[in-house]
């Protein structure tokens, strides 16, 4: 029979007990984080929040500053636009970017005097969130707008989460970004299945001449299997954290926007279209109302400003005119980009498309 | 507050350091009862009167009932407490099912009424701790044990927060000797209890709330899909309701035993039970206890002068799932799925008893064989009620089976690797891993290198692949 041990013994086998369990603790992390970072270089998930760009020459005259997600960089060809108003055109690129990282981007360039803003149901929906917000707006900002708009619990929650995932971020870069991660992963083994270029397939953001070898801004929604839509729609569900509507944050951010850029020069908002894929399932015309009536007050408040609706332009919302469900493809983009140069070449008020 | 968030992170946090601070038990036991209230609080501030109310009611009649020594007055305490507890969970839970029943049945008839509706809102987990308080009161009666001398014992046995919203449901003689004595929380505890609370967190962030929106948009529009899909969306329901109870329940356990307190376990890997019977003793094994010890053999007994011991066992375990099934929610389609699993019950008690294939059981090739299909019809009774469970009613669970036994080619086929990518490694762990293991409890006591490396794969599923937009756990609805 094993003698019992003395008290001394026993202190030191409890501190061992303790050291080891926080051995186990700090190893598991350190693996864990280890891995998590392994994730993000193999599929590529990292990169600036912001990716500035410069399209077209100055000409010595002030830039224009371009506000759009990749909503924007797919739907236009914005070089052909830059060469237009003569001047360069000056911007950051931000993945799902709403008026909310703008409004912050907006004043990195004083010196501009026009300004685009690219809008849509998609980018306006207060449902989503940019995954950037948190690496783009000071957290004080972001307590304003809560305060400003009068945010429920649940809001300030999404909005102040986002953060909290930022300095998580640090350590597990992966944390809270599992749909990203999903969804790369399908396209890493589409890659190695079908052997192709080792490009990553997808909406990514590319301002300025759509490269020649972009096959995904080439295909069609519309050869699309039903299937491949509804696998499609449903990513993006997981995405909304909240009911669809127009009248939040992004609203008042678009709105402050405007205020400021109205004040150096010549405003434009862009009001960009979705497929009918998308609106059907997720826009009902309810909620489409509710878009109209926040353009409307926009309208109303920043009257220098003038709106552009191509996602009034008959037949553009078509499927056939996007390579996925929000993204123009090639023929939706030149038909969208000779719709807003044939409006930039009619001066006055009340231009239509 | 929901388990996954922020918010209850903090809360629990807070709850840990603040009893960490006090010597006192006493104080301790008032500490937890106050932030009970305030967890409760924080999903109805009305229900919360109703559940003390339940909860001091029933304290008061079991005490008398303990200082009564004649029977009929102990009966007409029993019944007090049966209508009492009964009553209140029939008005909030059933009252509209009842008034929509009885005004279809009586436009059924020839009537014609408006459909009747009262403006009724739900106690959270009216079902989960009026059960908890009957078996006090029960246990109490049949003088299983002595009545709780401490109101505030018995509040905090009823409001206990971390197994207050879905179970485990616990008997008093449980819990209450756990407060009566001051626990020793020892290291191994806090490390059970974080390793319970990482991996119900995997199964509910990397598993449950991914499989869910897929299992929703097929669930959602049966008629867009092929059969193939809804046989899909029924599997992936499957895993999603077991990764998000279970999943539950393990905080529930890990954070109950970081306080001091050990919970019964709910869930021993149900999908490898061989039959139905021992799907019951694995699935939701608090609730099918209490039904198998207050309602399953009291009617037993009860109806013990049947001449058919096998009639009587069949009628008895249907009466009793068909019950479980209503205690799930006020729809027909839990009766139905209760009724299904009733009948399976039956069934195998009837063909366990007649033992047709006696004679083969010793045969080398019968078992080979006969363990894989026993499994399998288990499995396939389990995904079939649990359309039922999972429609939004009767019509649209027979257009999801109509759909799936036609082979309907019509329709999207929708291969959901969310589903298919949960499947794989669960039937994986179901198919290697001993079904009567718990990892929760070897994990901390492994050698150093499988602990760091078990902990180390559950961290990187949960940084990498956790969801940070959490549902509602499911089970949080009953």
């Amino acid at each position: 029979m094993l003698a019992p041990l003395t008290r001394a013994e026993f202190v030191i086998y409890m501190m061992n007990r303790r050291r080891r369990a926080v051995l186990v603790l700090m190893a598991a992390i350190v693996i864990a984080s280890f891995g998590s970072h392994l994730v993000v270089s193999y599929l590529r998930m990292g990169g600036p929040a912001a990716t500035p760009f410069v399209i077209g020459k100055s000409f010595g005259k002030p830039p224009a500053f371009l506000a759009a997600s990749s909503i924007g960089s797919y739907g236009i060809a914005w070089d052909q636009i830059a060469d237009d108003i003569g001047t360069e055109i000056r911007g950051w690129g931000v993945a799902g970017g709403t008026p909310i990282e703008f409004e912050q981007l907006q004043k990195k360039v004083p010196e501009a005097r026009t300004t685009f803003i690219v809008v849509s149901t998609c980018d306006l929906d207060e449902a989503t969130s940019c995954e950037w917000r948190s690496s783009i707006v000071p957290l004080s900002q972001a307590f304003a707008s809560l305060e400003a708009e009068h945010a429920d619990w649940q809001e300030m929650k999404t909005v102040l989460g986002q953060y909290l995932v930022k300095w998580l971020g640090v350590v597990f870069p992966t944390v809270g970004r599992s749909h990203v991660v999903f969804g790369m992963t399908a396209m890493r083994v589409t890659e190695l299945i079908h052997y192709s270029s080792g490009k990553i397939e997808g909406p990514v953001l590319k301002f300025g001449k759509a490269p020649a070898n972009d096959v995904y801004v080439a295909q069609k929604l519309s050869d699309w299997p039903r299937s491949k839509i509804i696998t499609k729609l449903a990513s993006r569900a997981v995405e909304f954290h909240g009911p669809h509507s127009f009248d939040g944050a992004k609203k008042q951010a678009l709105g402050r926007m405007l205020e400021y850029a109205n004040q150096r020069g010549p405003t434009v908002i862009l009001v960009m279209p979705i497929s009918d894929s998308y609106t059907h399932e997720y826009f009902p015309p309810k909620v489409t109302r509710q878009f109209e009536t926040t353009l409307a007050q926009l309208q109303h408040s920043a009257p220098k400003t003038e709106f552009l609706r191509l996602d009034q332009v008959p037949g553009l919302t078509s499927d056939d005119n996007f390579c996925d469900v929000v993204h123009l493809n090639l023929i939706g983009r030149k038909l969208a980009t000779e719709a807003l140069r044939k409006w930039l070449k009619n001066p006055g008020p009340g231009r239509q498309p | 507050m929901n388990f996954t968030s922020y918010e209850f992170v903090v809360f629990f946090a807070l709850v840990v350091l603040a009893k960490g601070c006090l010597s006192q038990f006493n104080s301790q036991k008032w500490l937890l009862l106050v932030a009970s209230c305030i967890f409760y609080l924080t999903w109805s501030v009305p229900c919360l009167l109703l559940i003390l109310f339940t909860a001091i009611s029933d304290y008061a009649i079991a005490r008398k009932m303990s200082r009564t020594s004649g029977a009929g007055a102990r009966q007409r305490l029993l019944i007090l407490s049966l209508t009492s507890n009964l009553g209140l969970l029939a008005f909030f839970k059933y009252a509209n099912f009842f008034l929509e029943n009885v005004g279809a049945a009586i436009n059924a008839l020839g009537g014609h009424i408006p459909s009747w509706h009262a403006n009724i809102i739900l106690p959270p987990a009216i079902s989960f701790y009026t059960f908890a308080s009957l078996s006090y009161v029960l246990d109490v009666y049949y003088e299983r044990m002595p009545a709780c001398e401490s109101a505030r014992d018995y509040a905090l046995f009823i409001t206990f927060f971390p197994k207050l919203l879905s179970g485990p449901i616990m008997r008093a003689r449980e819990l209450l000797p756990q407060f009566a004595a001051r626990p020793t929380v020892t290291l191994e505890d806090v490390e059970a209890g974080l390793t319970y609370i990482l991996i119900g967190a995997v199964k509910k962030l990397v598993i449950a709330d991914h499989v869910a929106s897929h299992v929703n948009l097929i669930f959602g529009s049966p008629t867009e899909y092929d059969g193939f899909t809804l046989l899909l969306g029924a599997v992936g329901y499957a895993i999603q309701i077991y990764c998000d109870f279970s999943g539950y329940t393990d905080i529930a356990i890990g954070c109950g035993r970081i306080l001091g307190f050990k919970f019964p376990d709910n869930f021993k890997m149900p999908y490898s039970a061989a039959n139905i019977t021992e799907f019951w003793r694995r699935w939701h094994i608090t609730l099918s206890r209490w039904f198998r010890d207050y309602l399953f053999l009291p009617l037993e007994i009860a109806t013990r002068n049947n001449p058919s011991a096998l009639l009587r066992v069949s009628l008895n375990m249907m009466a009793t799932m068909l019950l479980c099934g209503l205690w799930h929610g006020a729809s027909w389609t839990f009766v139905i799925w209760g009724g299904v699993h009733g009948a399976a019950l039956a069934i195998h008690k009837i063909w366990s008893t007649l033992n047709p294939l006696g004679s083969l059981a010793n045969k080398k090739g019968f078992q080979l064989l006969w363990a894989p299909f026993s499994h399998l019809l288990t499995l396939s009774v389990v995904v079939f009620a649990l359309i039922f469970f999972r429609a939004q009613s009767i019509p649209d669970a027979m257009v999801f089976l109509h759909r799936i036994f036609t082979f309907a080619h019509d329709g999207t086929r929708l291969m959901s690797l969310y589903i298919l990518s949960a499947a794989v490694p669960l039937v994986l762990i179901h198919l290697i891993v001993n079904k009567d293991r718990n990892l929760a409890e070897e994990l901390p006591r492994m050698s150093l290198a499988p602990q760091i490396t078990g902990y180390a794969g559950l961290l990187f599923l949960l940084v990498v692949l956790g969801s940070t937009d959490s549902g509602a756990f499911i089970y949080f609805q009953f």
